[in-house]
């Protein structure tokens, strides 16, 4: 008998134990509830603003602007939280229906989030809070439109490509003239070649390539963005131009370089002339101080051409606070927000009354041609073809044509897919 | 047995007690694992279960969800972007992602399985110092895949130590992107993974190895047998069970290739679809492209074949016992 009874007792002690454990568990929880439920009580509301940064500076600038506009607004804290991969962890947040407040959107993944519902459309709250779009640059805010003229964010900051140089390697090799035609190029690089100096670097990757496709004529989507017209011959004379600098060793890819982006490879001095945007200004200063370099326009051949990169603040339309959400947004791609954000971060404001930083004229000027980087719903599939298509074609595996046709299906199956 | 013998001695009463005594213990060992179960039931006969019901819907994470049937199976077989017939590996515009998949698994399998052995040969030899062998060996094994892919990059990269080798010994400079040509990106990460992995197969072929009785040797050596037929009659042979035991493992470690080829082409399976596993597929089908049904299909696929080759290996390597 005394045996059984201590089972019992065993039985007993690991049902205890598990009670324990779930009624400790359960505890903790609702010790979270009520910590909230007590900061809820308070008259300051938390809002969550959720961010990628590419540098120190960057979260730095922003952590600035942020604290000015808490400064203003003592009823609002703002929560910063940096995402990286940015996409994924926006999209499991989406999905978990706890997004952040308020959030950068890039231009390109735009089209797919609009779609997805997950954005708070911002018209009524446009009109009631008398927030004028005037000042912005109709393009960039265009970028964050839908078709029916709907706004779901404003701009933050924006940047064109445009032609980085190293100005002693051009002066060694006796280029006294800018090229700003892609022949002037090309005779400019057999100069610097025939000099030993470092190459052009050029990246098979369209989001540099399509600026050259828009200088000979091209492009990737019509007008009204519901065909692609990316098998055109214009296209392919810019893919053929392109590569033949790249097998003439005129230009050399950043693989070939051995630099992770062409930005490191003219700062290690791998490369004497880059195409990259207004983001090349912090990352030399930060990282190649000693390294000089110019900016200089972008380069044309039958017209301009250019790609304009920008992103915006949005709401999410699950937001629990989006009047508060609001206020921030309100102020950060407002005139005050956005100088105290443009000042620090060295970034182009895509307003036209804050005034851009020192020596970014260049940049600007490249802005009545820039078009923004940005397609169509279920587009990041098709960039991802285009760029491993582009490459293919550029180690000689097939043909531009072909590459291109390829390409042009995809775009036309996306588009097909996303109506 | 105990038991029975002492039940038979004592009265009913005592009998009945004992009975429900072993009933109770039982239920302590249950309630034991019944934590641990609970685990495994929810993180992952749960998810996989899921994974399947998901296979048969157009499943996004924001939106419509919607009943697909067979269809994602059905897209599946006519997906080139996943596999095609006739095979296409390191072709231009098929981007096969099983291809590419089997082929790393075809070089990569008897590569490590081969190296394994050898290396565990060598450190089962009575040679000074083979405890030192046999932990630098093993060595790369314990250290993190994506450290060593990190690491990795900045060797292969067009102006890394690689090439710095290379041009000493070819007497020329030598700059080529290992990661970053079609032609030469997913062989990298092949020899990359043959290396840190040998250490675990040679770990493997090693307990086996000291798991055949010596006496056999033993009798060899008075027949007079030569070294190599001593390893290809006795050693090879009695190696079955570790032998399936590493192919098994390798071959299932290869299908589900995915982080290498993630960390080395930023997740898009580049340059030019090189680096595009099927593992790698699925994922930018669910995480990139937001297909998560069609993601889930590729898994349960992807299931379905490792599973089927596993089979056939059993099959293959008998039962893999060997009785001495």
């Amino acid at each position: 008998m005394k045996r059984t009874i201590r089972g019992r007792k065993r039985v007993t002690l690991v049902f205890a134990a598990l009670i324990l454990v779930v009624g400790v568990i359960a505890g903790g929880t609702a010790a979270k509830t009520s910590g909230t439920h007590a900061a809820k009580s308070q008259q300051v509301t938390t809002i969550t603003l959720a961010h990628w940064n590419s540098s120190a500076v960057e979260l730095a600038s922003l952590r600035k602007t942020l604290a000015a506009f808490e400064k203003g607004h003592p009823a609002i804290k703002v929560k910063e939280i940096s995402l990286d991969p940015y996409p994924e962890g926006m999209l499991a947040r989406f999905a978990a229906r706890k997004p952040p407040d308020i959030f950068y959107v890039d231009s390109n993944p735009f089209p797919d989030w609009q779609k997805q519902g997950v954005l708070e459309p911002l018209n009524a709250r446009i009109v009631k809070s008398h927030f004028a779009l005037k000042p912005f640059y109709g393009r960039l805010l265009a970028a964050f439109r839908d078709k029916k003229g709907t706004i779901y964010g404003f701009p933050k900051d924006w940047s064109p490509l445009a032609m980085e140089v190293n100005p002693a390697m051009l002066r060694a090799a006796g280029v006294t003239t800018i090229p700003t035609t892609w022949s002037q190029l090309a005779t400019a690089l057999q100069k610097l070649k025939s000099a030993g100096q470092p190459p052009a670097c050029l990246d098979i990757s369209l989001d540099r390539m399509l600026a050259f496709w828009y200088q000979n004529g091209g492009g990737f989507l019509n007008a009204t963005k519901t065909a692609a017209i990316v098998d055109s011959a214009a296209n392919n004379g810019a893919v053929t131009r392109y590569f033949s600098w790249l097998k003439s060793g005129l230009a050399q890819t950043k693989q070939q370089l051995g630099a992770g982006w062409c930005g490191e490879a003219l700062g290690k001095k791998l490369a004497s002339i880059i195409f990259e945007g207004n983001w090349v200004y912090s990352y030399m200063k930060e990282t190649f101080p000693q390294v000089g370099f110019a900016v200089r326009p972008m380069v044309k051949n039958a017209r301009t051409g250019n790609l304009g990169f920008t992103v915006s603040y949005s709401i999410a339309k699950d937001s629990k606070h989006k009047s508060q959400a609001f206020t921030l947004l309100t102020y950060l791609t407002g005139p005050k927000g956005m100088r105290v954000w443009t000042k620090n971060v060295g970034y182009l404001p895509s307003r036209k009354d804050v005034t851009p930083p020192p020596g970014r004229a260049t940049f600007l000027r490249e802005a009545p041609w820039a078009r923004a980087w940005q397609f169509a719903p279920g587009f990041s599939k098709v960039t991802d073809t285009a760029n491993s298509e582009l490459q293919a074609a550029f180690e000689g595996k097939e043909t531009v044509a072909k590459a291109l046709d390829t390409i042009q299906d995809a775009a036309t199956k996306a588009l097909r897919r996303g109506r | 047995m105990a038991v029975a013998t002492e039940a038979k001695a004592v009265s009913p009463r005592r009998r009945e007690s004992l009975a429900g005594a072993k009933v109770r213990e039982a239920l302590v060992g249950y309630a034991f694992v019944a934590i641990p179960m609970g685990f495994f039931l929810l993180f992952f006969i749960f998810p996989v279960g899921y994974a399947i019901y998901i296979s048969f819907f157009d499943w996004g994470l924001l939106g419509k969800i919607e009943y697909l049937g067979l269809q994602n199976y059905k897209d599946l077989i006519h997906d080139k972007a996943f596999w095609t017939w006739p095979p296409h590996i390191h072709a231009a515009s098929e981007n096969s992602a099983f291809w590419n998949t089997a082929y790393y698994t075809a070089v990569v399998v008897p590569t490590q399985m081969a190296l394994g052995l050898a290396l565990a040969l060598a450190v089962n030899a009575k040679i000074r110092g083979r405890t030192f062998f046999r932990a630098a060996y093993y060595f790369p094994s314990l250290t993190s895949s994506a450290a060593i892919t990190a690491v990795a990059i900045y060797i292969l990269n067009s102006g890394g130590v690689l090439n710095a080798i290379l041009s000493k010994i070819e007497g020329h400079t030598v700059r080529t992107p290992w990661f970053g040509e079609s032609g030469t990106a997913l062989e990298s990460i092949m020899g990359l993974n043959v290396w840190t992995t040998s250490g675990t197969m040679m770990l493997f072929y090693l307990a086996t190895l000291q798991s055949i009785p010596t006496d056999v040797y033993e009798a060899a050596a008075i027949d007079g047998a030569s070294r190599w037929r001593i390893f290809s009659k006795i050693t090879f042979p009695l190696l079955k069970p570790g032998h399936f035991f590493v192919a098994v493992l390798s071959v299932i470690g290869c299908l589900k290739i995915f982080d290498q080829a993630f960390i080395v082409s930023a997740g898009k399976g580049g340059p030019a679809y090189s680096t595009e596993t099927a593992v790698l597929y699925l994922y930018q089908t669910a995480i990139f492209d937001q297909y998560w049904g069609y993601a889930a299909a590729i898994g349960v696929v992807l299931f379905a074949i490792i599973f089927l080759i596993t089979l056939v290996q059993r099959l293959l390597f008998g039962k893999a016992e060997i009785g001495y």
